[in-house]
């Protein structure tokens, strides 16, 4: 019987496979093309993203409230442990409080003679998280604020403690985080007190990893990590986390940002530092341009002096 | 493809499959994409949407035409952040070598049924690592890969039953030699 199914389906067959085919050849197509342009091919999955996603807050949102009080719901019962570990770290955060109030201080006393300008335009733009990126592989969220609140591509994103990750691919109304676990996410930091500079490499763990360390037996366990604005991917001096050594022996990163529970993000607006792409201005003598050339360079040279 | 009498004389209209398959792609889809548990700590799901296609095209290769699964899978190559299109040519033909051995897999016991699926799918994932491997600049987690090509594998008898229960999915016998799903 199934015999005869198959015969009678015979003559569909050839045509068939052929369109089977062309559909095939036409994704592989579509692969190979994110291969070759994946810009192009990342702003259309931002659009489609984009166009989708917003009309299913109405699950999603009921959803995720429900599963975050669930985890609210787990922490209460640690309770009572987790008020005595209060405790304790309000007694040591005292004494720190007054050691930060006096280096506020003298902080600023020093930053006044010094005459930094931090910069200004140090603004931001809060979204919420709305998506994951849905897939073990991949760790990126979605925020509902996009091109229409003016945010770009690359710009840093920022919970309220540290650094989280950086925009890649805007849509209209939504946008991604590309989190610095990511496999794909590579950051240039500068690690305090010594002033050792790194590239903090993700590894889709939830510690990402430090390589190309300029000088490994300066770095301790503790020490904070800073993006470096090498590259000027990043503005500089966003704290990132602080370093730990992994048992496999690599230096790691305990990032300072809470991954558990990432909701209010803040990207910075940071428009492109002016690039010094000519050294003609600082070192060649007489044109017209010297002046102007000379003053842009002081400032930088003081901002370089400054960190 | 065909029009679904001719194939199947006794088949009831495959829209109730069609709007079960939506409805569960777009579930799969949403859960995956609800912002909790980011990383589950070295622990993967298996790839529902594979498992759900094949189970639908296995027990009713008439109901799901070749360019809706093409759609469905490339549109969650969209959604979660895999390369565009890989997946989803490797899911077609997945799914078309499983929809040319339908009619004989209706023949064979289960435990054959699965083990054919879980060929097809052990190839999907092999072709996927391989193409990776060469072509995508940023590296993959392998073992996690792995983890989720056993975790499909195993999902998709339970997600066979179930598919039988909840969507009346089960085998029809071709012949009297198998009465497993005489009583659907």
């Amino acid at each position: 019987m199934a015999k005869d199914r198959k015969n009678a389906q015979d003559y569909g067959r050839p045509v068939r496979r052929l369109l089977v085919s062309v559909l095939v050849l036409a994704l592989f197509a579509v692969f190979v093309l994110w291969r070759i342009d994946s810009p192009r091919v990342e702003r259309l999955r931002a659009e489609v993203t984009d166009s989708i996603l917003p009309r299913f807050d109405w699950v999603m949102a009921p959803v995720t409230g429900i599963a975050q009080l669930a985890g609210d719901f787990r922490s209460y019962q640690r309770i009572y442990e987790q008020n005595q570990e209060l405790k304790r770290e309000l007694q040591q955060m005292k004494a720190w409080k007054e050691a930060a109030l006096q280096l506020e201080q003298e902080n600023a006393r020093l930053l006044d003679l010094n005459k930094v300008r931090l910069d200004p335009d140090f603004t931001h733009v809060t979204g919420v998280v709305i998506a994951d990126s849905g897939s073990p592989f991949r760790q990126s969220v979605l925020i509902n604020v996009g091109a229409r609140d003016g945010v770009r591509d690359g710009w840093a994103t920022m919970d309220g403690l540290g650094l989280v990750g950086r925009i890649s691919g805007v849509g209209n109304t939504t946008s991604r985080v590309l989190l610095l676990t990511d496999a794909a996410s590579r950051v240039p930091v500068t690690i305090q007190p010594t002033g050792v500079r790194a590239l903090l490499t993700g590894d889709n763990s939830a510690r990402p990893r430090l390589e190309l360390i300029e000088d490994t037996d300066a770095l301790r366990p503790g020490d904070r990590v800073f993006s470096s604005g090498d590259g000027r991917i990043f503005p500089a001096n966003l704290l990132i986390g602080e370093v730990v050594a992994a048992p496999d022996g690599r230096l790691r990163v305990r990032l300072v940002a809470d991954y558990v529970r990432l909701e209010f993000l803040r990207v910075i607006r940071s428009f492109e530092a002016e690039a010094l792409s000519e050294p003609g201005g600082l070192i060649a003598p007489a044109s017209a341009e010297v002046t102007e050339g000379t003053e842009g360079a002081e400032e930088t040279s003081t901002a370089e002096l400054s960190e | 493809m065909r029009a679904p009498a001719p194939a199947h004389p006794t088949a009831p209209s495959h829209w109730p499959l069609r709007a079960g398959y939506a409805a569960l792609v777009l579930a799969i889809l949403l859960v995956h994409l609800l912002p909790v548990e980011f990383g589950l700590g070295g622990w993967v799901w298996p790839d529902l949407l594979l498992v759900v296609s094949c189970v639908w095209v296995v027990r009713r290769p008439g109901a799901i035409p070749v360019w809706a699964f093409a759609l469905t899978f490339l549109l969650a190559d969209l959604l979660l952040q895999r390369p565009p299109g890989l997946w989803a040519a490797l899911a077609v033909i997945a799914t078309e070598a499983l929809r040319g051995r339908a009619d004989d897999m209706r023949e064979v016991v289960f435990s054959v049924e699965c083990a054919y699926v879980a060929l097809a799918i052990t190839g999907l994932y092999a072709g996927f690592a391989a193409i990776w491997y060469v072509l995508v600049p940023y590296a993959m987690p392998y073992g996690l890969l792995a983890m989720q090509w056993l975790l499909t594998c195993l999902a998709y008898p339970i997600a066979a039953l179930l598919g039988a229960a909840l969507f009346g999915l089960s085998k029809r016998p071709a012949s009297a030699t198998d009465n497993r799903g005489a009583a659907a």
